[in-house]
């Protein structure tokens, strides 16, 4: 093994083994953050990430970025349009944050988000997405100004996300929304789901009983929980969410 | 009820055996669409499945629903042969009381995604780690893809590194080596709202696995 990666792995063994004894948040973070900034990181940030959908009900689990860039971030709703975000959305494996692709003709908010961690020193960056049950996605990243990444310190810094994240989740808990949380009512589930059979809103209000304005009531308030700009997309994100099945 | 196989009983069954290599095959090679495995009349298996290996059985009505193996680390095993670069950091643990458990699966019907009260995988789990703390084993290790390291949190296990992430055929693999004791056992339990034991044995030692030195 070579002299470097001797380095990295055994910052990365020492960093594992203290996590395991750290009790609160602030002691965590400020361990990863003086362990990360031999690897030329100036801060982290362990979060949940959600789809678009549920956005604005992403939570922090350890903030360690440099001055208030979380609370900026999270005043600007910058997640909308996080370029890393889209990335750990797609794809599962750590990745530079120079490798999250955009065009900032095409994606100008998508640049204010980069510019403005660049503003905070944080122009490099490495993030690892971390896949849970259910569909649901945590993302461990950090940023600096260091120009260009050893692929062996990568494997290094991998390896210390995945261990920080289930610190964070012993210390903070599960994160994210109940996932069995039911987004629809029984009624408008019940609608949503006669229209997937391909039924009208009269034929339904026959079957059901109900009047046919109170059936396109239910769809309507259904079609909007589920982020949706008509039926047709109501149905598909219902299924996807498995509020209905076919 | 987890039913525990070894060379000593297997005898007895054959055909959930031939059973279990079937079902492998159709999780780890359709579904999972792994290489470099053996496959033979449908069924999955590698050099490590041989006598050395203790087969831990989810069986319910004669059918197999899910399973795990089990392989000593003094004897040849997928982690000091087949993935050595995954401890290159603390070495691979060899010792009469340390197991290396590999293919864990339960059946596509019965993989509850929740894994909640009662779980196949609830009971291949719980049933693993009785039938360690029989043998008298300390810990075990394990070659999993590094996402799994956020699933075991949640069941009570300790999982300490044995060196870097690897990228294999796509996919990032880590080596962990878990202790277990009482703790774990009642930790795992818990999780999956298990009350007592799981695990039958039929035909066989106590201890199972009879170490030669």
């Amino acid at each position: 093994m070579s002299a470097k990666l001797a380095d990295y792995s055994q910052l990365a063994f020492d960093l594992i083994d203290e996590l395991e004894r750290f009790q609160t948040p602030g002691d965590v973070i400020n361990r990863m953050s003086s362990a990360l900034s031999q690897f030329g990181f100036s801060g982290f940030l362990i979060s949940t990430t959600p789809d678009l959908r549920a956005a604005s009900q992403r939570q922090t689990f350890f903030d360690g970025w440099p001055d208030n860039f979380n609370d900026h971030y999270i005043q600007n709703e910058f997640y909308k349009d996080d370029p890393v975000v889209a990335m750990c959305l797609r794809s599962g494996d750590p990745f530079e944050w120079s490798e999250a692709h955009y065009d900032p003709k095409a994606s100008p908010r998508a640049k204010k988000v980069m510019d403005t961690a660049a503003e905070f020193g944080l122009k490099d960056g490495f993030a690892v997405p971390i896949y849970r049950e259910r569909g649901l996605i945590d993302t461990v990243t950090m940023g600096g100004h260091y120009g260009a990444l050893d692929p062996r310190a990568k494997r290094a810094i991998h390896l210390v996300a995945l261990y920080a994240h289930s610190k964070a989740l012993s210390l903070i808990g599960a994160g994210h929304p109940d996932p069995y949380q039911r987004i629809l009512s029984n009624g408008e589930r019940e609608a949503l789901a006669l229209t997937a059979a391909g039924k009208t809103a009269w034929e339904i209000s026959v079957i059901l009983g109900i009047s046919e304005a109170a059936i396109v009531k239910r769809i309507k308030i259904a079609t909007k929980k589920l982020g949706s700009v008509n039926k047709t997309q109501a149905v598909v994100e219902a299924i996807r969410a498995k509020e209905i099945s076919l | 009820m987890i039913h525990i196989v070894t060379a000593e009983n297997k005898k007895l069954y054959e055909k959930e055996l031939l059973e279990h290599h079937r079902i492998r095959h159709d999780i780890y090679v359709r579904e999972n669409n792994w290489k470099n495995l053996k496959v033979e009349d449908g069924r999955e298996s590698d050099q490590f499945d041989n006598d050395d290996a203790t087969y831990i059985l989810a069986i319910e009505d004669g059918r197999v629903l899910g399973g795990s193996r089990f392989v000593p680390t003094i004897k040849p095993h997928l982690l000091n042969d087949v993935f050595p670069q995954l401890a290159e950091v603390r070495g691979v643990p060899r010792s009469p009381d340390i197991f290396e458990w590999t293919r864990l699966f339960a059946v596509a019907e019965r993989r509850d995604r929740s894994a909640g009260a009662g779980s196949i995988t609830g009971q291949i789990l719980c049933g693993g780690i009785e039938f360690l703390l029989g043998e008298e084993a300390t810990g075990f290790t394990l070659v999993t893809e590094a996402w799994w390291l956020t699933r075991t949190y949640s069941w009570g296990w300790k999982l300490s590194p044995l060196g870097m992430p690897v990228l294999f055929d796509g996919e990032w693999l880590v080596a962990s080596y878990v202790p277990v004791n009482q703790e774990t056992l009642q930790a795992t339990r818990r999780r999956f709202a298990i009350e007592e034991s799981v695990i039958v044995r039929h035909g066989i030692s106590r201890p199972a696995v009879r170490h030669v030195a």
